[in-house]
């Protein structure tokens, strides 16, 4: 049994001891999609919270049958913006701009959330492809019509950019099992 | 229900991860991963892909987040169990995880010193194979040259050693004053060779071409290539001449007499 394993079972069992180990295992990369999709920090922070907040609250629905932990995690987080932002836009269209400024929320663009890592060596359009579904939260239908793109061309960049998502990884997994042969 | 491929190719695993699946095709989507092991294995990668992407991607909330997080939550949840052994463990760990800590940032470290004496040596052992071949294909370039040689001077040994040989020297007129060529013909072999290497440079647009004279008519044994000093031309039979030419580069159909340069007569 992995250590995930073990302290997800823990978590389930309301332990914050594993509470706080995956929270340090995760929180980074939870943090770094939500304030991809909202943009916004302090609102970005609190849904942060809420998000570990609700895990812990519906940690008995996690299934690790049906896929990882972070996953699971993960939909909650993106979930949890989605929510944000659509009464963040009622406030808006409401014009009721003082909740929203009292609130303490203001729109950041100076944020540092240029891609890295193996999404930002892909291509342009199969790297927004992928942003806008997974960073961004946006639906297939949404994405193809933010790109301009048909919908069936959408999903085809999303098929091929995680295609060769798949390549560098498992490339940059095949130069590590070398180096450890060579070490050994 | 679609087939492994349909669904693959449809992209409905990474809306499945994305949670943007309808329920209505949820169920039937989870049993088929529950039972298809090589479509679980697919989904079980894009997973891991998207969660070494987010990791890429991690950026560092503050930490009075996670202070405010056990706050809350100790308030909200009074029945929150933090069994007393787990509670003595809570210190240990930490100190534990420190020296583990230290260990992997020491192998870490190794490892990165490792890699990059490693890298060092690869490219260097990379150069020195590349100068290597180099060398090699230099050798291998003089081996052909020499066997070139080699050949032609057998060759002509064998040309020059057979009785029946004669030889014809073939004086250069003042087009190419001091130009030297030796002819061997041998008229039961019908073998024609011409050693060349007396015969001055020409322009790179020019060529030497040697010609037999048949009943007045010059009939071409071939272009002189002067890369070589020996050269195997065509052996005409009944010729009462050999004439050299200057010709354009390529040769020419018909002799160019005004620039017959040697001559000899059989």
């Amino acid at each position: 049994m992995s250590n995930d394993t073990i302290y997800i079972e823990r978590f389930q069992n309301r332990d914050e001891t594993a509470l706080s180990k995956l929270y340090d295992m995760y929180s980074g990369a939870i943090y770094g999609v939500i304030i991809r999709m909202c943009r916004n920090e302090e609102a970005a922070q609190e849904i942060l919270q809420e998000t570990f907040m609700k895990a812990w609250d519906k940690s008995h629905l996690y299934d690790a049958s049906k896929g990882k932990f972070y996953t699971w995690l993960y939909r909650i987080a993106r979930n949890t913006t989605l929510n944000f932002l659509r009464k963040d836009q009622k406030l808006i269209q409401t014009e009721d701009l003082s909740v929203y400024k009292d609130a303490g929320v203001e729109e950041n663009e100076n944020l540092h959330v240029e891609l890295k890592g193996a999404l930002s060596k892909l291509d342009e359009h199969h790297q927004t492809a992928l942003k806008l579904v997974y960073f961004n939260g946006l639906t297939h239908k949404e994405a193809h019509e933010e790109m301009g793109v048909p919908l069936g061309t959408f999903k085809s960049y999303v098929r091929q950019a995680v295609g060769k998502l798949r390549d560098i990884y498992a490339k940059e997994l095949l130069v590590l099992i070398c180096i450890l042969e060579l070490l050994t | 229900m679609k087939d492994r491929n349909a669904i693959i190719e449809s992209g409905m695993l990474e809306m499945y991860l994305l949670g943007l699946i309808p329920d209505k095709e949820l169920v039937t989507l989870e049993k088929m991963l529950a039972e298809d092991e090589i479509l679980a294995q697919k989904y079980a990668e894009i997973e891991q892909d998207f969660e070494n992407v987010s990791l890429e991607n991690a950026i560092q909330p503050p930490d009075f987040i996670k202070e405010d997080l056990f706050a809350a939550i100790r308030e909200d949840y009074a029945n929150v169990r933090t069994l007393p052994e787990e509670n003595a463990s809570i210190e240990k760990p930490v100190k534990k995880s420190q020296t583990f800590m230290w260990i992997a940032a020491s192998l870490a470290a190794i490892f990165m010193v490792s890699s990059l004496w490693m890298f060092t040596q690869w490219d260097s052992t990379k150069t020195d194979l590349q100068t290597t071949q180099l060398e090699l294909d230099n050798i291998k370039s003089q081996i052909e040259n020499l066997q070139g040689e080699l050949k032609n001077s057998q060759l002509l040994a064998d040309v020059i050693k057979d009785p029946n040989t004669l030889q014809y020297a073939l004086k250069g007129n003042d087009k190419i004053p001091g130009g030297f060529a030796t002819a061997y013909i041998n008229h039961e072999e019908k073998s024609a060779i011409v050693n060349v290497q007396k015969l001055p440079e020409l322009s790179a647009d020019k060529t030497y071409q040697m010609w037999g004279d048949v009943n007045g008519e010059m009939i071409s044994m071939g272009v002189i290539d002067k890369s070589k000093d020996v050269v195997v031309l065509e052996y005409i039979n009944k010729a009462t001449s050999l004439n050299i030419t200057i010709e354009p580069k390529g040769g020419s159909a018909h002799a160019t007499v005004e620039q017959l340069v040697s001559n000899v007569y059989l």
